[in-house]
Formats: C-alpha cells, structure tokens, sequence
C-alpha cells in the first residue's frame, strides 16, 4: 500500500514537470510589459508553432509566399521596397511595416484606429482580397491540408492541446510569434536604459540631444520607450490613438492625399483624419528603408529633410511638423543617433529565425 | 469584560460615524468660451496637468490614485478615457487660503519614466530624463499648443537627470485667496489666453513672449473660485 502511494506521488510530480514554464518576456526589468488579449495568453508552445507559420510558404494559396517574404528579420521584419507585392504579384499600396515591439501597439497597420489586437490583423493578409497578401479566401480547406503533417501534428498538439490545425489557431500562433518580437537591446538602450555612459559616440550623444529637442519636435510623435506615440502597455493611464498628417501630399490644394491612400478617414471617414497615419517606432529604422506609410522617400537623410521642410506642404500638417534648421554637422550627428537604434540582437536572434533554415 | 470592550469599540464607532463628513476632495472645474469645458465641441485636444505641494489651514497630503501618486496628481482630460478633476486628500480642506503647486517636484521629476509608478509614466506628459515632465499641457485642434516645465537643466545629455534644480524650475505656485469648500476651483482657459497670439505657440521657451503671457496669467488668475 505504502509503495503504491509513493509511485503516485511520483507520477504526480513527472506529471507537473511535464507543465509547461510560463512564457518570459525577453524585456528589461522593469520595463512594463504589453497587454495580451485574455482569450490568447503567451506561451512558448504557441509562439513557435507561429514562427513555423510565419516562415511557411504553405500558408498561401500559391505555396509562393510566406509572411516572412515581406518581414525579413534582416531589415528587422520590414523589407527594402517602396511597397508590398501580394504572393499573386498584385501591387500593395503601402510599405511593409517593420515588425518590432508590436506588442506595445496601441493600433496596427498604417491607419486603422479600430484595429487593436494582432489577432484580428493577421487576417487581412491571410485573407483580404484587394490587394491578394497569401491569398487563402477560396482556398480554405486546400490551405488548412497542408498542415496535416506530422511536424505539424506536434506542434498543434503542444500549442493547443490537440493536433487539429484551424484558421483561428493559426491566426493565434502567428499573432504569438509577432508579438514575441520585442527589440529592447540598441546601443541607445544601454545608454538610456542601462546607464552606460560610454555606449553612445559623441556625435550620437549629440543627435540624441537634438532628438529630444522642441526645436526638432522629433519626439512629440515618436516619444516613449518605444519611439511612438502609439504605444500602450500594462500601466498605460493615457489611452490614445495617435495619427498625424506630416503634409507628405496635398493634391488639391485643399489638403486632400492622393485617392489611392488617405489614411485614417478611409476608417472613421472625418475630415479631420484626412491624411493622417500612425507613427512608428523608430527602432531599428535604419534597417527598414525606404519610408513613409508609400515607401516614398528612399533614405533616412531625405525623410530629415523632409521635417525641416515643415513636410511638402497641406493646410492640415500636424502642429508638430513645424520644419527647422540643421546644420550640415547637425544632421550627421542626428543620423548617427538614428542608427544608433539598431539592435544588431534582434536580427540575429536565432529564436525568430526560419526554423526550416538550419542555422 | 468581554462585553464592556465590545460596548467601548461600538460606541468608538457609533461616534466616528456620527462625526461631521470632512472635506477631503477638490475639484477643478474646466471653463473655456465661457463655459464647462466640453472636448465634443471645441478644438480642445488635451488638457492634461500636473498639482502638487496642497496647503490649506490643515496639513494636506494627496491619496494616491491610478491618476495620483503620494506627492503629485495628474489632472484634465485627453478628449478620450482620461478624464479627471477630482484630487482626493488626506487631511481636511478648510475655507480661506488654499495653496498648490502646478508641476511636479524636482525630486520626483528626473526619474527614468519606465520605471516610474502612476501618474509619472504616461509618455504624452514626459520630455526627457533631462528636462522631466509637462507640467501643463494645452494642445488644440486649430494648431495652438503650451507645453509648460522645467527649462536651463544641467546635465550629461537628454537621457540624464539633472543632480540640481534646473534654473527655471517653472513650478507655478497657485493662490486662491478665499476658497471655499463646497465650490470647485475654476480652471478658466480664456483668462490663460487672454493676449495671447494663439497662432504661435509654446514649448517653454525662455525668450518667447507668449509663454511669458501665458505663465503670468497661470500664475495670476486663471485658478480662482467664484
């Protein structure tokens, strides 16, 4: 009898080891961590199965194109073309946004105030339409077969308790692995973060220090830990959706932005949001050229250009878009801080990788 | 004796309770265009600022909140969920002279903002380690905008705090000479503007004469009760 209860309390105790550890935020401590929706906690189990996803072309309806072909980790999950081509080569109108510290976002895409959780965007371009992304709409079942693999199974299996693949968990799994990409490891974060005085150069310092100016405003918009505005996390007081019109177009002299693309008002249909877009984050910004929600401007000294102009002109450009001055060595030393934010870590972590490529 | 210390902690109470209620909370009320301030119909986008230092006959300390802290509140509104008038105070509010601070202490107003706790971590109200926080922050829709803090900060870069007090603190002290408990304190936005060219705008510019308009009329008149 003594013997049958001591082997149950060893079963018991296999059994809790074999419970997955919670899921670690890769964050400094101290930093606040992101909010996630209740109906999708985080764990390891999920976001890999997500990475497996994100890198595989199976997902869309051709088998030409992954997620990954428009986020490459290199260019820190952004790629180096003015705007996106669709797995059936359909134009996409805007720029592949870089994938980093979505997590904190307090919206996603361009300009969509009502799109909140990653979740609900992952959807667009695995099913939208106009533009074709991975093209699955009227190819469901043949797109759901292919994860019927035995790699698979497993993984499904460790993800969600089962190895049945489904569009919601695979939605699930991917919105995991995007928001698993934190980048909090810059040169700048040892300095401002880590108190490390020596991180930063002289001429970086002295970027920063314009950066941080009212006379440059740069931090107005892309303020806070994660260089924007819209950003929101667990202690998050304030809640709001900022988008600005930097007056990058004004086609009839009335502030209207081309048809093609007017931003927020396409959701809210305001006046008031004509032309306006999200900030981004400026982390790893060096990394993802070209710019601009069109991929219009190609390099990071033209988009500096472009806010000492005050933008190129539209009645409606936000109040901090006021233009300034910089000189020559002004502008190296801003540029320098700029890429001072690369966080040469993230884009060589082996942990968001295309686990088909052995390393 | 069971019994005789439980009468004893019954009448405490019974007492307690019948006590007169305190006067524990202020309230701010907003005015613009000679009315409550109503962000649905004005191109008021935010009006968000920060009171410390309360003083009154009664020594005054503030409660902490999820908008206050032991030592400073973050009042107004941001036009969307954020929207708070109220300072709840330990220590009772009494008539006549009332004292407060707009801005944040200088002890408290140089910490790294990420690992600040409630109200001193909302990125909107922070400029740098360097500077520390808006004090007051008025932006409207028709491109007028006052950030209000601390200019003339020595130290090592931005991202550094000052180890002295910045040469112009620009902590506004507020005096309301005959407050009265049962009113608000009114906040009154067209006496802030009055004389002030509101197509410029100020970020605490030491030499621009809008901002020394507008820090005179925040010190003068533009909290008052009626």
């Amino acid at each position: 009898m003594r013997l049958f209860l001591l082997l149950l309390c060893v079963i018991a105790v296999i059994g809790c080891k074999k419970e997955e550890k919670p899921y670690q935020w890769q964050i400094p401590a101290d930093f606040p961590k992101p909010t996630v929706p209740a109906n999708n906690p985080m764990s390891n189990a999920k976001v890999e199965l997500g990475r497996h996803l994100f890198y595989d072309k199976n997902l869309s309806a051709n088998q030409k194109q992954s997620c990954a072909g428009c986020h490459q980790q290199d260019r820190a999950f952004a790629e180096m073309i003015p705007t996106s081509i669709g797995s059936t080569g359909q134009l996409h109108r805007r720029n592949s946004q870089a994938l980093v510290n979505i997590a904190y976002n307090k919206s996603l895409t361009w300009a969509h105030s009502e799109l909140q959780t990653i979740e609900a965007q992952v959807l667009l371009p695995m099913f939208g339409e106009d533009p074709i992304e991975l093209g699955i709409t009227g190819h469901d079942e043949q797109v759901l077969a292919r994860f019927n693999t035995a790699q698979y199974h497993a993984l499904f299996e460790k993800a969600f308790g089962d190895e049945q693949a489904s569009f919601d968990r695979i939605a699930k799994a991917i919105a995991s692995f995007v928001r698993s990409l934190v980048s909090f490891d810059s040169r700048f974060d040892a300095y401002a973060y880590k108190m490390q005085d020596d991180a930063l150069t002289e001429s970086e310092m002295r970027g920063m220090d314009l950066f941080f100016s009212e006379r440059l405003e740069c931090h107005h918009c892309h303020g806070g830990f994660n260089f924007t505005q819209s950003t929101s996390h667990e202690k998050q007081i304030l809640d709001r959706h900022a988008f600005h019109n930097t007056g990058l177009y004004d086609v009839d002299g009335k502030g209207s932005y081309p048809k093609k693309d007017q931003g927020l008002i396409e959701i809210t249909l305001e006046p008031r949001d004509m032309g306006k877009f999200r900030a981004p984050t400026l982390r790893n910004i060096a990394l993802t050229a070209p710019y601009m929600h069109d991929g219009s401007i190609a390099t990071l000294s033209q988009v500096i250009d472009f806010y000492a102009r005050a933008g190129n002109g539209n009645v409606n450009t936000s109040q901090f878009v006021k233009g300034f001055e910089l000189t020559a060595q002004e502008k190296t030393d801003l540029l320098a801080f700029l890429h001072a934010l690369t966080d040469e870590a993230f884009i060589k972590n082996p942990q968001h990788s295309n686990p088909f490529k052995p390393h | 004796m069971r019994n005789g210390l439980f009468c004893i902690l019954l009448l405490t109470a019974v007492i307690s309770g019948c006590s007169q209620p305190k006067n524990t909370r202020l309230t701010i009320k907003p005015v613009y265009l000679g009315q409550s301030l109503d962000c649905l119909s004005k191109p008021i986008e935010t009006l968000l600022f920060y009171l410390s230092d309360f003083r009154s006959e009664h020594a005054l300390t503030i409660k902490p909140s999820n908008h206050a802290s032991d030592n400073v509140v973050l009042l107004g509104t941001d036009c969307g969920e954020f929207n708070h008038w109220q300072v709840d105070l330990n220590g009772e509010l009494s008539g006549g002279t009332l004292q407060f601070t707009l801005g944040v202490p200088f002890s408290d107003n140089h910490q790294n903002p990420l690992t600040a706790s409630t109200p001193l971590n909302v990125s909107e109200m922070f400029w740098s380690w360097q500077l520390g926080h808006k004090f007051f922050r008025l932006d409207s829709s028709d491109g007028f905008s006052y950030h209000l803090g601390s200019t003339g900060c020595k130290s090592a870069s931005r991202l550094r705090a000052p180890k002295d007090e910045c040469i112009n603190s620009n902590r506004i002290t507020i005096t309301i000479e005959n407050y009265d408990v049962n009113k608000p304190i009114i906040l009154n936005l067209d006496r802030l503007l009055q004389g002030v060219d509101t197509a410029q705008t100020c970020m605490s510019e030491q030499d621009s004469a809008v901002c020394k308009t507008l820090s005179e009329n925040l010190s003068q008149h533009v909290f008052y009760t009626e």
